[in-house]
């Protein structure tokens, strides 16, 4: 009975992490410039993260040993040290744009610009890891996620054809604006299969003393949560291809978001997709500070973990504000949240392989995983899809810039 | 009993009498002797270990400034292989990591700054 | 100068040579046994067969794995066959044709 309400809550959990700026805004540019022809995007990347957030915590919960723990003991520090520096690079830029988002979503409400709330946000963030617990955080931002189910009431309201959106899950070639229909494609990808997601969640299974009898919960959290997410994010997708796709118009600032939902609730849909977007991008920047505090921590062999209090992990705890407060510089100096979103979604999706490939080999290593090791299914979408992500966008950004998109 | 040094050993958690982490194993101490096989005789844990793995002079030039931290500092801290055994996926010293260097850092952080702001 | 210890750490990737000056591998894994209360190096392991041996099983199962060139190729020195007078320039006592070859087991890539 117990493990029944624990997944419930890894199901809340997994909903209320997945949708976030980068999602939110990859998926609305996707549908406003391409109508339904890019949800295949969606789902690819939706299925890949599902594959790596499963193995992630079936690893923890059988190894009792992190990700990044891993990582060093078994490929040494000179190895690890590249990825560790590329994904810590990659993830500030990340971080900035959710406290860039949260700021954005204050704006709106507030008509004050955002800059002036990075600082804000950033001591928001801070205080609410500095003083509560892991279990408080995940439950709290994934409970108040739950606002984001809007998006999919919207969806409904609107009627649209549900055999065209399923026909966009076929992936198609592009008519017109061949570079930019790519590299939308890599933002959304990158957006979907974010490493600090599955390095959190290697942390969290740790943090909840997970075991090896939870591998069968964890595959129902990891398909059913993902899923979830991804089914969110292909709302939005949807809002945004019929809202702004037939009126010719792309999603370049924020501030065009709160027409997803107004014209379905008015008023209100304003107010759901503002609440919708603080929400997401608060629990985000939780989950990308601690899951980078958790790299380093575990990295150097520090005592860490969320549910001490920082006097018993100073320096785990000064790793996460460092990271808060540069990360919200980005919005403080005026960097578009938006051109930062983009920016770092093909970013990710270029330096996926660096963090999946070793991962890989941590996952068909029979010292860590006994018999739990990765079966060839698991291992053939996460190759695939990273490489394929990978090479995308090292073909698409450059093409992006020199297009203007 | 055979132990692989490198898969098996480098790298691994280092836990405390206490079961605080106290850091990883980032090097091993060989004792050579002639006509004798090498002994592993410490471990050292230090980020001035870790560094010198990258490069020499930056790890020499980190423990120039680790010494002005005071006595006995700038040199990696090394706990002898005797008092190190297995368990599970770490190693567990008979030591106190409070009695040796590896918590400087951590304790100056805690008590200069953690310590200071409200909620710590 | 004689040297009296020396750093797994360092001696990790270090180049070593035979007794003519024949490149032998870089030095991947130590094995170490408890002999008579003493925890002791036994052999050093050089070559490429010894990183795959270290990174994990799963990788000589690969169905391309026998095609990497020189993937198989290792070998396992005795103690003393090293010379470990000057940690900076490694040589065997021998020459290399004379050295214990690495045979990765395709099975569970141990020995």
């Amino acid at each position: 009975m117990k493990k029944i309400f624990e997944v419930a809550l890894g199901i809340v959990t997994s909903v209320g992490g997945f949708l976030e700026i980068g999602s939110i805004a990859t998926a609305a540019q996707a549908g406003a410039s391409f109508g339904f022809q890019l949800g295949w995007s969606v789902v690819l990347g939706t299925v890949c993260i599902a594959f790596l957030v499963e193995m992630s915590g079936r690893f923890s919960a059988v190894s009792k040993h992190t990700i990044p723990d891993a990582m060093r003991e078994r490929f040494g520090v000179n190895l690890f040290a590249l990825p560790l520096l590329v994904m810590l690079a990659v993830s500030l830029l990340v971080l900035a744009a959710e406290i860039g988002g949260v700021a954005v979503a204050i704006e709106m409400a507030t008509g004050i610009s955002f800059p002036i709330w990075a600082l804000p946000v950033a001591l928001l963030a801070w205080v609410l890891l500095w003083k509560t617990t892991f279990s408080f955080i995940e439950n709290g931002i994934s409970l108040l996620g739950l606002v984001t189910l809007a998006f999919a009431v919207g969806v409904a309201k609107l009627h649209p054809s549900y055999v065209a959106i399923v026909r966009g899950f076929v992936p198609t070639l592009p008519h017109h604006d061949k570079a930019h229909y790519w590299f939308i494609a890599v933002s959304v990808l990158g957006a979907s299969i974010s490493p600090y997601l599955y390095y959190f969640y290697s942390s969290g299974a740790i943090e909840e003393k997970w075991d090896e009898s939870y591998v069968g919960i964890n595959r129902a959290i990891a398909a059913i949560g993902m899923g979830f997410g991804g089914f969110l994010s292909v709302a939005v997708l949807v809002l945004a291809a019929m809202l702004f796709h037939p009126r010719g118009i792309s999603v370049d600032h924020y501030q065009q978001l709160p027409e997803l939902l107004s014209g379905v609730f008015h008023r209100t849909g304003f107010w759901l997709v503002i609440a919708s977007l603080a929400i997401a991008c608060i629990g985000a920047t939780l989950e990308i500070a601690l899951s980078l505090a958790y790299l380093v921590a575990q990295g150097f062999g520090w005592n860490w973990g969320e549910d001490l209090e920082p006097k018993d992990d100073a320096r785990f705890a000064l790793t996460y504000t460092i990271l808060i407060f540069a990360a919200s510089l980005f919005s403080l100096i005026g960097v578009d949240p938006l051109k930062l979103t983009e920016i770092s979604m093909s970013l990710t999706a270029a330096s996926l392989p660096l963090g999946t490939f070793p991962f890989l080999i941590l996952m068909n290593d029979r010292e860590y995983l006994g018999e739990h090791t990765n079966g060839h299914l698991g291992n053939a979408v996460v190759l695939v899809i990273s490489a394929l992500s990978a090479v995308l966008a090292v073909v698409s950004i450059p093409l992006e810039l020199v297009g203007g998109g | 009993m055979k132990l692989d040094l490198v898969a098996d050993v480098l790298d691994e958690q280092l836990v405390d009498s206490k079961g605080r982490q106290a850091g990883r194993i980032d090097g091993i101490v060989l004792e050579l002797r002639d006509g004798r096989p090498p002994r592993v005789g410490y471990v050292e844990v230090s980020p001035i270990t870790l560094l010198s793995r990258f490069n020499r002079r930056f790890a020499h030039w980190y423990a120039r400034h680790d010494r002005k931290l005071g006595e006995g500092r700038g040199v990696p801290t090394r706990i002898p292989w005797t008092r190190l055994r297995r368990e599970g996926p770490s190693f567990a010293m008979d030591i106190d990591a409070e009695s040796t260097p590896i918590f400087a850092l951590e304790d100056w952080l805690r008590r200069h700054i953690v310590e200071r702001i409200p909620g710590g | 100068m004689k040297f009296i210890e020396a750093h797994v750490e360092h001696l990790l990737g270090s180049r070593v040579v035979d007794v003519n000056g024949v490149a032998v591998g870089k030095v991947e894994e130590m094995r170490a046994e408890t002999i008579d209360g003493e925890t002791v190096v036994t052999e050093f392991h050089l070559g490429t067969a010894a990183v795959f041996e270290r990174i994990g099983a799963f990788v000589t199962q690969l169905p391309f794995f026998r095609h990497i060139p020189y993937a198989r190729r290792g070998y396992r020195v005795r103690w003393n066959e090293l010379d470990l007078s000057n940690p900076y320039a490694l040589r065997v006592t021998v020459r290399r044709d004379q050295l214990a070859r690495m045979e990765l087991d395709a099975e569970s890539g141990k020995r």
